[in-house]
């Protein structure tokens, strides 16, 4: 009786830090999903390889250095990957009829040759980063991990600045105006192309930190990323297509519903039940939560 | 200040655009009139940069446009007002607004172009923190018109700017346009219907079949027959 009752915060706590990083990742396939309309089949790779950056980089430089440091060599790194891959696999195929089953399956190959060079490069151990953060903090009879915290806390300032970006700066608000009606924004004067390959670009950079973030406690492995890309259509689709508040709503919701179903039931369950969750909310609600698009 | 030349264009194997050649000198109101179907929608977005001429050549200012696109043609202050409009449905009538200032030419200007929508379409002040999609089909309009003139124009190229609107409310799109010709603008005016267009133009243009049928004055049209009749009959 005790146990059972003790391990509820824990499952809070897990649920909230594991939907936080869900949220990252989820947000960069909304944003790419609401600018370019098409679907990223390599938002997994940008994932692992964000966080085999982050281990690599100390290996590559023969010393450590402190996290933000890393991050700040990280980050402007995967956003230069997420907009080259925009130019090279994305946007020559705008031009065909078919262009979205097109670009579709180009990034799927993209994603292919990513993971597979991840294999070659790396290896298929799995690696791992020290955590972010260290400690512990005692609240009673239960302890919450500082990593954890930390995890959460970043996540959430990821989550804010993108918030800001798109609607406080002049950028952010063409991005915003490309994804509600293209012809609309180069009517007056969005330079369409450079949107594209901006979103392209911030996804990557949210889908790494995903990666970094959950890579201390998840490890890191060639083919990693396409398990938290799955989830991610989940969360889109249960916060509905073209609600940023759905996505990073229906990310905490389902990341608390994993942490239960791990708590009580067993990981291998957790996948079922989400689906379980997806569909029993599209029938009361098709659109997701707050969906605005079919 | 507009000179289109021989312009060709077609959707695949059908012709829409048929050697159509017109201009609109500066400080001119062009109206061009044709039964729906036949081409004025399709010239309008190819002179404004959203289609490629087949062949032909589009002169703005001095300067050959066929192959620039859109969002570099508004910069050089040629501003096109669509008749789907294309607005930002979950953007606020503001915020759409101040997107319309999005080009280079049109930032600085941004809140001097602001206050002055205000004062030409009064509602639109009103409204000014509603979302898009809740606009009615008039209002929708007075905005789509009003973002246009956010983008700093020196030539307006407008897609049938009375259609479904309130008479009274069409007499006040057409005296904005007035106002905004009395600021130095050019105005290219793609019409459906004759009525008030035709009073305030100061040539008009009737288009059949993708080509220009007749371009001269309202006068001219009404004293030719043939003319006449189309004209009274669109």
């Amino acid at each position: 009786m005790d146990t059972w009752v003790y391990k509820i915060p824990s499952a809070l706590i897990d649920g909230v830090t594991i939907g936080s990083v869900y949220a990252l990742m989820a947000l960069g396939l909304s944003l790419v999903f609401g600018v370019t309309r098409t679907y990223n089949f390599a938002h997994g790779s940008f994932y692992t390889w964000g966080a085999y950056l982050m281990w690599y980089l100390p290996v590559l430089l023969k010393r450590n250095l402190p996290y933000p440091v890393k991050f700040a060599i990280v980050v402007p790194i995967m956003f230069l990957f997420g907009w080259i891959f925009e130019k090279i696999v994305v946007r020559p195929n705008r031009k065909s009829p078919n262009w979205i089953i097109t670009v579709l399956i180009c990034t799927l190959a993209a994603a292919l040759i990513f993971d597979t060079t991840a294999l070659v490069v790396f290896g298929p151990l799995s690696k791992a980063i020290p955590p972010l953060f260290e400690g512990k903090i005692r609240l009673g009879n239960f302890v919450v991990y500082v990593n954890d915290l930390g995890v959460f806390a970043i996540a959430m300032l990821a989550i804010s600045a993108l918030t800001l970006f798109l609607n406080k700066t002049r950028q952010g608000t063409a991005m915003r105006a490309v994804a509600q009606d293209l012809t609309g924004a180069k009517i007056v004067g969005v330079r369409a192309d450079k949107i594209f390959g901006y979103s392209l670009g911030i996804s990557a950079v949210l889908a790494a930190i995903a990666g970094i973030l959950a890579a201390p406690k998840y490890f890191i492995s060639p083919m990693g990323g396409w398990v938290p890309y799955i989830k991610s259509f989940v969360i889109v689709f249960l916060g509905g297509l073209g609600s940023f508040k759905g996505t990073v709503c229906a990310a905490f919701i389902l990341g608390i519903v994993e942490a239960m179903v791990v708590i009580y039931l067993m990981k291998a369950w957790v996948m079922p039940v989400w689906f379980v969750v997806l569909i029993g909310i599209l029938i009361l609600r098709p659109k997701g939560l707050f969906g605005i698009w079919e | 200040m507009l000179r289109v030349e021989k312009l060709n264009f077609s959707y695949g194997e059908i012709q829409v655009l048929t050697d159509v050649s017109f201009q609109v000198n500066e400080k001119e109101f062009v109206a061009i009139f044709g039964p729906n179907g036949h081409g004025k929608s399709t010239l309008l977005k190819t002179i404004c940069g959203l289609q490629s001429p087949i062949s032909g050549s589009i002169e703005y200012g001095g300067k050959k446009i066929n192959t620039l696109p859109v969002q570099e043609i508004v910069e050089m202050g040629l501003v096109y007002i669509a008749e789907d409009r294309h607005l930002f449905p979950d953007m606020s009538v503001s915020d759409n607004l101040r997107m319309g200032a999005y080009n280079r030419n049109a930032r600085a200007k941004e809140s001097e172009n602001l206050d002055y929508v205000f004062q030409l379409f009064p509602k639109l002040k009103l409204l000014r923190k509603q979302v898009a999609s809740s606009l009615s089909g008039g209002e929708a309009r007075m905005l789509a018109i009003g973002r246009g003139l956010m983008s700093n124009p020196k030539f307006l190229a407008i897609d049938e700017p009375s259609f479904g609107l309130a008479p009274n409310l069409c007499l006040e799109v057409f005296r904005n346009i007035e106002e905004i010709r009395k600021r130095g603008a050019s105005v290219l005016l793609v019409e459906q219907s004759t009525t008030l267009a035709s009073d305030y133009a100061d040539r008009i243009c009737i288009m059949e079949d993708g080509k220009i049928v007749f371009s001269g004055t309202k006068e001219e049209a009404l004293g030719k027959k043939e003319i006449r009749e189309v004209f009274l009959g669109i």
